[in-house]
């Protein structure tokens, strides 16, 4: 009986397509955020010309047809008049097996958000054409539906991930540029690490919404 | 390494067609030579002119794709996967066709290993008549302006004077005589001297 079920097991391990680890790979980019464009919006003025911008630098580690999304440094701040943004630190992984994308948040790792990933909701601009970290990229459009902003992409048609900065992805190549006007997300640095690391995935005994989760991981006022 | 090239083998199939919209659903599966699937490949079907891309798709966990409702007529389909390099194939779709079985041979990409190349570098070349100066083989960040680093040069002598024409104090002049005879200047603002 016992080599009964080991020969199944066998067969059933021999039967199973075996997949093929992909090469992984690393993007850094460089995320600026013009706090003067946001501050009017907010408050819906015009007064604030001067408030600078705060720039971050993130890094985006793709492996196994997982990637993580993360802040590395706040690398300056010219925030002036003491105007800066406090942003909540989170991570963002997707999982483009079970097209699943999940945000952790640092401060409260119990708190993490689950959506499925959707694909298809970019406008393909082919005749707008420019060439970034030495890759032909392309342009694409959409209109975020939470805030009605129109954001802008480009991506590299000739690195075979669906994958960009944050919740820009669902192309047919790496995003490497974001531009919105309230920020701009530009990769900086691409490297492809010799060792394929395993991205885990986040666990949490109950999942939010994004709603939820923006709400739960909000700053506080000082 | 070179053993590493494998096959990628793409069964392209015709799933049917849209009656009376002549559209065609077209699917496939890409593996390598040992029959392990790639998930998670990017396929890509572009036009043939131009290589923008018409539509796109992922492979799923078997290694699968589909694509819906593409029109008949000439195509290209590029498979890429991190790691490998790109396949592409020519697809002349016809409404009826008898579906076409593609297969693509890749080989996987070559990752070169890092040779580490120190040489000391050329301080001058003479070139004809003309000496060249590599000013980095001479600087070590120390310098203050262009006169501390003409100051380094073999062959150079520098000084400092008054300039004539704006008076002691507030413009000072280096000059500097090579061998060849070669008078190099700068000018700028200076300290009293």
């Amino acid at each position: 009986m016992k080599n009964k079920t080991l020969l199944l097991l066998l067969l059933t391990c021999l039967n199973a397509p075996l997949s093929v680890p992909a090469q992984s790979l690393s993007v850094t980019y460089r995320s600026d955020l013009f706090l003067s464009s946001l501050l009017n919006s907010i408050l819906k003025t015009d007064t604030f010309s001067t408030a600078g911008t705060q720039t971050s630098i993130y890094r985006l580690n793709i492996s196994n047809n997982r990637s993580e999304y993360f802040q590395v440094e706040s690398l300056r701040d010219t925030a002036k008049a003491g105007w800066s943004y406090k942003s909540s630190s989170t991570v963002i992984y997707k999982d483009f097996d079970g097209m699943i994308m999940y945000e952790q948040s640092l401060s409260s790792p119990q708190i993490v958000s689950r959506e499925p990933m959707e694909f298809d909701s970019w406008n393909l601009r082919h005749e707008e054409v420019r060439e970034i970290l030495g890759y032909r990229c392309k342009k694409a459009t959409k209109t975020a539906s939470a805030t009605d902003d129109a954001v802008s992409v480009w991506y590299a048609p000739d690195i075979p991930v669906s994958d960009g900065p944050g919740k820009n992805y669902g192309l047919p190549g790496l995003v490497l540029i974001v531009e919105h006007r309230f920020s701009k997300i530009t990769a900086v640095d691409m490297s492809s690490p010799g060792e394929t690391e395993r991205i885990y995935l986040p666990k949490a005994d109950a999942y939010v919404t994004p709603e939820e989760f923006a709400r739960l991981t909000r700053p506080k006022r000082d | 390494m070179a053993a590493l090239r494998f096959s990628l083998g793409l069964l392209l199939m015709l799933a049917g067609s849209a009656p009376g919209l002549g559209q065609i659903g077209l699917s496939g599966r890409v593996t390598d030579e040992a029959d392990s699937v790639l998930a998670g490949a990017m396929v890509q079907l572009c036009a043939p002119d131009s290589f923008s891309v018409i539509r796109f798709t992922r492979t799923d966990a078997s290694g699968a794709w589909r694509l819906d409702k593409v029109k008949p007529g000439d195509y290209v389909l590029k498979i890429g996967y991190l790691g490998r390099e790109t396949g592409y194939r020519g697809l002349n779709l016809e409404s009826g066709a008898p579906p076409p079985l593609v297969t693509v041979l890749l080989p996987q990409t070559q990752t070169l290993q890092v040779v580490d190349i120190s040489a000391r570098r050329l301080g001058i070349v003479v070139r004809g008549d003309t000496t060249f100066y590599n000013i980095g083989a001479y600087t070590d960040s120390t310098e203050y302006n262009l006169g501390d680093i003409l100051n380094k040069l073999p062959g150079a002598s520098g000084g400092r004077r008054q300039h004539p024409a704006t008076g002691a104090g507030r413009q000072s002049v280096r000059s500097f005589q090579t061998k060849g005879g070669i008078q190099l200047q700068q000018s700028g603002p200076g300290r009293a001297v």
